[in-house]
């Protein structure tokens, strides 16, 4: 019953919906980039250089006479793998944590909520470029200055919702049942506490899109020439003044996912519980 | 209320440390590269030369920088307490001093930004909570979620595109007078509005549910009395939150556009750094946007108890 008036709830608000759309395209052209995409996107032709959009080539070539478009297809696939890789590996990690200092409370919960208080009060962006500063740019690093920093959120929400989950009846019975710790978190804790967790994974997954993005415009992310987004309005702004294309498109799909992943967050936070998350 | 005092200056000290540690050896995990870099700028004057290991030797002995992490933590620990946070490799100048040179550009930036995302993020708000659910209502809410989606380095480009390099109307980069902050301003200040609009909003529909409005309108009081008195001061404090961690993030968050607009604040002396491996400055600025951070959020929590007397009463 619950499930069903919170899925009629989310498939009512129409930006909701549009979002889910929007996603489920970009996961199949990040899926089909072989087949759909036009050109080769290492293919360089110098003498196709800097071309404006045109039938031949919709959004243009770059600095290098490669195909924009195809670039911006693997691009999509360059950024939903990492960024789906970024969400499961914190998220995993974070309701892990959260579970367990929310589920046997105790010295261990209070160290480690004061720890990841201090960590929130930090400036993310800035640790993880001193984390990229230090163990230097590419992809792989990427992901792990930002997955340093993003389990907190979820560490945080799985032991506020364990907290409460834990004195419900239902884990009292467990218990008279016998059932071992590991398995009542398992089966009993992990599934109530999920509904908050999917939300903040759909919301975090744009904020992820966006950190992705803009360590790649600093030129510490994903090196060239792996098409990714950002790495691409790096190299094309050397060109706003006669290309603007190459920034214009880029840019774009950026903006496009980060607001269609936004949407769905906000359609289920609000089917969900309105009030059972504030998140910036 | 002073326990609650000292409990904060506590954990202000705690995260300091924490986060300077963390920098620290972050910064130092790759053993013997802080010997290469340096003997790179002193011998080679530049981070793109490789040194010979008689340099590298060389720094090593004279620097002391074979004895154990630990202690040299603890001599940088001990200097910073005393406001020395050593030199920069690069320039040579003391890095206390590249920080401050810098801290105009970005205090002048931060406060323009969070000054108008305040003018338009809460009335915006206010608008649309009381016209909820109108054509209104609809068109500021969608505007400011895509004011959140937009990458602001895109935005900073697009921005640029328009007003300066087709128009004419803006400088494009650099810093002085009032025309060059235009553009990071607007920048900065659009997703800020937007997250404040946003908060505004959810914030005063909160305030509208509760009983103490209903009791007022009961009592008959205007609507305009009953919203400016009983609804607005109330709402207005998670937005208060919200504007001091703004300020916050602007201080020191404003990396990337003090980048594109080659803004000289302490956004860009970071990026700028960590590309040189200037190691000195880039655990300086760590710990100045940390400090100014926490400074922020002290200062929120002191204002708190003036709008709101039942905080801190106790």
């Amino acid at each position: 019953m619950q499930k069903t008036r919170s899925l009629n709830e989310f498939l009512k608000n129409k930006a909701s919906v549009m979002g889910l759309i929007i996603i489920l395209l970009l996961v199949m052209t990040a899926a089909l980039a072989d087949y759909i995409s036009p050109y080769d996107t290492d293919k360089v032709v110098l003498k196709e250089k800097l071309k404006p959009p045109s039938w031949q080539h919709p959004m243009g070539t770059d600095q290098l006479g490669r195909d924009v478009l195809s670039r911006i297809i693997y691009g999509t696939r360059t950024t939903f793998e990492l960024s789906m890789l970024v969400v499961l590996f914190t998220s995993a990690f974070g309701v892990f944590i959260g579970i367990i200092a929310g589920y046997y409370r105790g010295i261990v919960d209070e160290i480690l909520m004061r720890l990841i208080d201090v960590l929130l009060a930090f400036p993310s962006i800035i640790l993880a470029l001193v984390i990229i500063g230090a163990i230097g740019p590419g992809v792989f690093n990427t992901v792990l200055a930002i997955s340093l920093v993003g389990w907190l959120f979820y560490a945080r929400v799985a032991r506020a919702s364990t907290l409460s989950i834990r004195e419900k009846e239902y884990v009292e019975g467990a218990r008279a049942m016998g059932c071992s710790d590991a398995y009542i978190c398992f089966f009993y804790v992990l599934p109530n506490c999920l509904p908050p967790i999917i939300v903040l994974m759909t919301l975090n997954l744009g904020s992820v899109i966006l950190s992705i993005a803009s360590l790649g415009y600093l030129g510490l992310g994903a090196q060239p020439p792996i098409p990714e987004w950002g790495t691409m309005l790096n190299d094309g702004k050397e060109y706003l003044r006669d290309c603007p294309w190459l920034s214009v498109f880029p840019g774009l799909m950026i903006m496009i996912s980060v607001l269609a992943f936004n949407f769905i967050g906000d359609g289920l936070r609000d089917a969900i519980d309105p009030r059972q998350l504030v998140i910036k | 209320m002073f326990f609650n005092f000292v409990k904060r200056l506590g954990i202000f000290c705690l995260v300091l440390i924490i986060s300077t540690t963390l920098v620290f050896f972050m910064l130092h995990s790759l053993p013997g590269e802080k010997a290469v870099v340096m003997a790179k700028y002193i011998f080679l004057g530049s981070v793109e030369l490789n040194p010979s290991n008689e340099e590298i030797q060389l720094v090593k002995d004279k620097f002391d920088l074979d004895r154990s992490l630990i202690s040299q933590y603890i001599s940088w620990a001990g200097a910073a307490l005393h406001g020395d946070l050593g030199r920069s490799y690069k320039s040579n100048d003391p890095v206390s001093q590249e920080i401050l040179i810098r801290l105009p550009a970005t205090i002048t930036l931060a406060f323009v930004s969070v000054l108008m995302s305040l003018f338009i993020g809460i009335p915006l708000g206010i608008l649309a909570a009381v016209k909820q659910n109108s054509i209104t209502d609809y068109i500021c809410s969608s505007t400011a979620v895509l004011g959140i989606s937009m990458p602001n380095f895109w935005l900073a480009l697009l921005l640029m595109l328009v007003f300066s390099l087709k128009l004419n109307l803006t400088p494009t980069i650099g810093y002085g007078g009032l025309s060059h902050l235009i553009l990071p301003a607007v920048t900065l200040g659009t997703a800020s509005s937007a997250v404040i609009m946003r908060l505004t909003r959810s914030s005063m529909l909160e305030v509208m549910r509760q009983d103490y409005i209903r009791a007022a309108r009961g009592k008959g009081l205007s609507r305009k009395s009953i919203f400016i008195t009983h609804a607005l001061r109330n709402a207005l404090i998670p937005v208060i939150t919200i504007i001091g961690l703004e300020f916050g993030h602007l201080l020191g968050g404003t990396v990337i556009i003090e980048t594109i607009f080659a803004w000289p604040g302490i956004g860009r002396l970071l990026i700028d750094s960590i590309s040189a491996r200037d190691i000195p400055v880039i655990q300086g600025c760590v710990l100045f946007i940390t400090l100014m951070y926490m400074l922020l959020n002290f200062a929120i929590d002191a204002v708190y108890p003036l709008i709101d007397p039942r905080i801190g009463g106790n």
